[in-house]
């Protein structure tokens, strides 16, 4: 049934002529070329994006543990807290956890992503760990799911120096100016101290060793 | 079916009839299509709320310089790590002997200072510009008389963390400057062509979200940017540093990162460069994360502070002489001096010498130990 103010105009179909045929669809294609070339040339403008990237970062995937490929740490994190409690005194796990995709870890790491993403980088799961006493000394983690421990492995290499000091930390580890980077898997794992000054260094390298042995647990339970 | 109850008209239209109702029909779609034009707003909320225009055109910060034209263009000055902003003040002074950054900002200029704040780092890691070297220039600019010091960029991560963990937060507060710290409705849209940018030309950028309030407020502008190595464009210097100036998705330039980056030496001329060599990241760029990534001055060995009237010498010279590279492999230098030189042939008031070395030969090249 038409609505009211449309009533008068309905008329049985064969009472419409050819020509009105005609000049009504030419108007009806006419109407939707018009919309479509307004939505492409300019809802749709390139340009029209201002939000930050900062922002971005601001939000957390709400899915982000879901579909994150073959490794099994990641996948297991799904019942586990995000990240395992630090383990060294006066220190308290992170407050907030961020998770980024391919198609976001440019908010974190701009310029940086690419290196990852070439080589097969799944997800990367940030968090800082920080002083009790003062919120400003931290020691920041950040874990790339290479979705593949030889992916894991050749990031690891590629960036890691020459003359590093090897650390028994995961399956290949060293440490440089109080900082630990470590593979165990297919992860591929940063821990950063904010300063690094020997408290803050041997508070990383402590939250290394018990984040290489969470990560050994969740791919053991994954396994299982 | 039944038409009973329908106001149907037993007699067909008439001709003059139907037109009336297309013409009222392509009347209706053409006052949709004009409405919606007219309510389109191209830049969104940017430039509502801050009392700024929502178009700049870019801007020559360096036309109103009083510039010598036999005066040095690149100034190199060493020391010690606790000497930073001795050599701040011995690299501008190398630029302009007798007058210092009096040469370059005047009395009421408002001076926006452009650090690169990319990333939520310490300074320890070289991948922001180091907070003593801002402290240098805002000092400077102070004694010469500047009436307001900005400080502004548009972080990748968030922009209170950046500020507050590479320490250039702080610094700016003791210093009495402002830090402008961006939101999304301080994006204007900066209009750097009137038609589509040419690939083949080494193009990129036509209209483009950019950080409004400070660019539209400031008379002078100083870029300060650290040395870095760059997974994507080969090293992050003074050129690069524009584009922490940028809104929008800038991700998608990663494609044609030697034509934005030339187009942004086009767009931004800067009143002066000062590039932060007091540690140089030399691997792992542009994040870094080891201290064994950055080394005080790169090659020279000790930590530096470059000033420069011409960014595009001044990033050839680091380019070599910090990191140990060759700037005839570097893009998106090539682009930019040709782009710049356009403008130059044009009349505009600026440097982008390709080669170092002329400047060299010259004698423009002045250095200083502090």
């Amino acid at each position: 049934m038409l609505p009211l103010p449309l009533r008068r105009y309905a008329r049985p179909a064969e009472q419409v002529s050819g020509t009105e045929m005609v000049l009504g669809l030419s108007i009806l294609f006419l109407t939707g070329g018009i919309v479509t070339a307004f939505v492409y040339e300019v809802a749709a403008d390139r340009r029209a994006p201002l939000q930050t990237a900062a922002e971005d970062s601001e939000a957390p995937l709400p899915n982000a543990y879901s579909g994150m490929g073959p490794s099994g740490a990641t996948k297991a994190s799904i019942a586990e807290p995000p990240f395992p409690d630090p383990g060294v005194p006066g220190w308290r796990s992170p407050q907030r956890v961020s998770h980024y995709s391919r198609e976001n870890l440019y908010v974190k790491i701009d310029g940086r992503a690419e290196f990852y993403l070439q080589s097969g980088m799944v997800a990367l799961t940030f968090g800082a760990y920080s002083s009790v006493d003062d919120s400003r000394r931290t020691v920041e983690v950040y874990w790339y799911d290479m979705g593949d421990p030889a992916n894991a492995s050749a990031v690891y290499r590629a960036e890691a120096p020459p003359d590093a000091t090897r650390v028994a930390i995961g399956d290949e580890g060293y440490e440089v100016g109080g900082a630990v980077f470590f593979r165990k898997g297919a992860g591929y794992v940063q821990v950063l101290p904010g300063d690094p000054v020997d408290a803050d260094g041997l508070a990383a390298r402590a939250i290394a060793q018990r984040f290489a042995d969470w990560l050994a647990r969740q791919a053991g339970a994954d396994v299982e | 079916m039944s038409n009973e109850g329908l106001a149907v008209t037993d007699q067909p239209l008439t001709r003059r009839e139907m037109l009336v109702r297309g013409a009222g029909a392509v009347a209706a779609a053409g006052a949709f299509t004009a409405g919606a034009f007219w309510l389109h707003d191209p830049t969104g909320q940017a430039g509502l709320d801050t009392g700024t225009r929502k178009e700049l055109v870019p801007k020559n910060f360096f036309a109103e310089v009083d510039f010598p034209q036999s005066a040095p263009r690149i100034s190199i000055a060493t020391g010690g790590a606790d000497q930073t902003e001795q050599m701040v003040r011995a690299a501008v002074a190398g630029l302009a002997p007798s007058r210092g950054m009096a040469q370059f900002i005047s009395p009421g200029d408002v001076v926006l200072i452009k650090p690169n704040v990319g990333f939520d780092r310490p300074p320890y890691l070289g991948a922001t510009t180091h907070p003593e070297v801002v402290r240098g220039v805002i000092r400077l600019c102070k004694e010469a008389g500047a009436r307001r010091v900005l400080v502004a960029d548009n972080p990748i991560e968030a922009p209170e963390a950046c500020f507050a963990r590479s320490g250039i937060g702080d610094v700016v507060q003791a210093e009495g400057a402002g830090l402008f710290v961006p939101t999304t409705a301080d994006f204007v849209t900066l209009v750097l062509r009137s038609r589509r940018p040419d690939r083949l030309q080494g193009e990129a950028l036509d209209r483009w979200p950019v950080l409004g309030p400070p660019l539209a407020q400031a008379t002078k502008i100083i870029g300060v940017a650290p040395i870095k190595d760059h997974n994507l464009c080969s090293a992050s210097m003074n050129l690069k540093n524009w584009y922490g100036l940028l809104g929008g998705r800038r991700d998608q330039f990663h494609q044609a990162i030697h034509d934005l980056i030339s187009d942004l030496a086009l767009a931004f001329s800067p009143t002066l460069v000062i590039a932060d060599a007091t540690r140089v990241m030399m691997s792992n760029g542009p994040t870094g994360g080891r201290l064994s990534d950055v080394r005080p001055g790169g090659l020279l060995g000790r930590a530096a502070v470059v000033a420069s009237v011409d960014p595009v010498a001044c990033d050839a010279w680091c380019y070599e002489n910090l990191l140990g590279r060759d700037p005839a492999n570097l893009a998106y230098l090539d682009l930019a001096s040709r782009k710049i030189a356009l403008q130059i042939a044009q009349g505009a008031k600026r440097f982008a010498e390709r080669d170092w070395r002329v400047y060299a030969r010259e004698g423009r090249i002045v250095s200083a130990a502090v």
